[in-house]
């Protein structure tokens, strides 16, 4: 992570302006003290909370530039979202959707397009409309596969 | 061009505090030194 995706200017730039970045080594005993009560399974795991500590998501593994940024803007989004900031989750998950078009994360993108714009406006449409799109486009997603009970019309 | 660095925090609680204070949201990276 940090010879290749943290050196991302996009990267650091995102990070800078909606996050405050912290490190903690697990080999270290003070800070894998700190660490004790985001019940670290494996390294490297990622975990995005809001500023009481509440955790919103998390992900394990080595992600690559490519799949690090989508990751966070999604992460961002569901932040907002559980803040009661839905609209701005809308802006996020429409800004990353237009800048992300392939790649791990699009298919969850839509997924949780959908839902936030479901929970904003009360609309089975967006529904309809990001998860129809989401079944259409990757159909071989774990994330169509989770709203494959849905018809989209 | 600069090239922005990451500001790594290595205190949990601080960073909720600032966090809070900033509006922001706080991103953990849990890893071994390799």
């Amino acid at each position: 992570m940090d010879t290749v995706t943290y050196p991302q200017p996009a990267v650091a730039e995102f990070i800078g302006a909606h996050f405050v970045p912290v490190k903690l080594n697990l080999s270290d005993d003070a800070e894998a003290a700190q660490a004790r009560e985001l019940v670290p399974l494996w390294t490297p795991t990622f975990i995005i909370t809001d500023g009481r500590g509440r955790e919103v998501h998390r992900e394990i593994g080595y992600l690559p530039p490519e799949d690090f940024l989508p990751m966070l803007r999604l992460a961002h989004a569901k932040a907002l979202l559980a803040t009661a900031q839905a609209a701005e989750a809308i802006r996020v998950l429409d800004a990353a959707l237009a800048q992300h078009t392939q790649g791990e994360y699009v298919p969850q993108l839509l997924y949780w397009r959908g839902i936030v714009g479901y929970q904003a406006q009360h609309d089975r449409a967006q529904l309809a409309e990001y998860w129809g799109r989401l079944q259409r486009e990757f159909p071989q997603s774990t994330w169509a596969t989770r709203c494959s009970f849905f018809k989209p019309s | 061009m600069v090239q922005q660095a990451i500001a790594w925090q290595h205190d949990l609680a601080a960073a909720r505090d600032r966090a809070r204070e900033e509006r922001k949201f706080v991103l953990v990276d849990l890893y071994r030194p390799t």
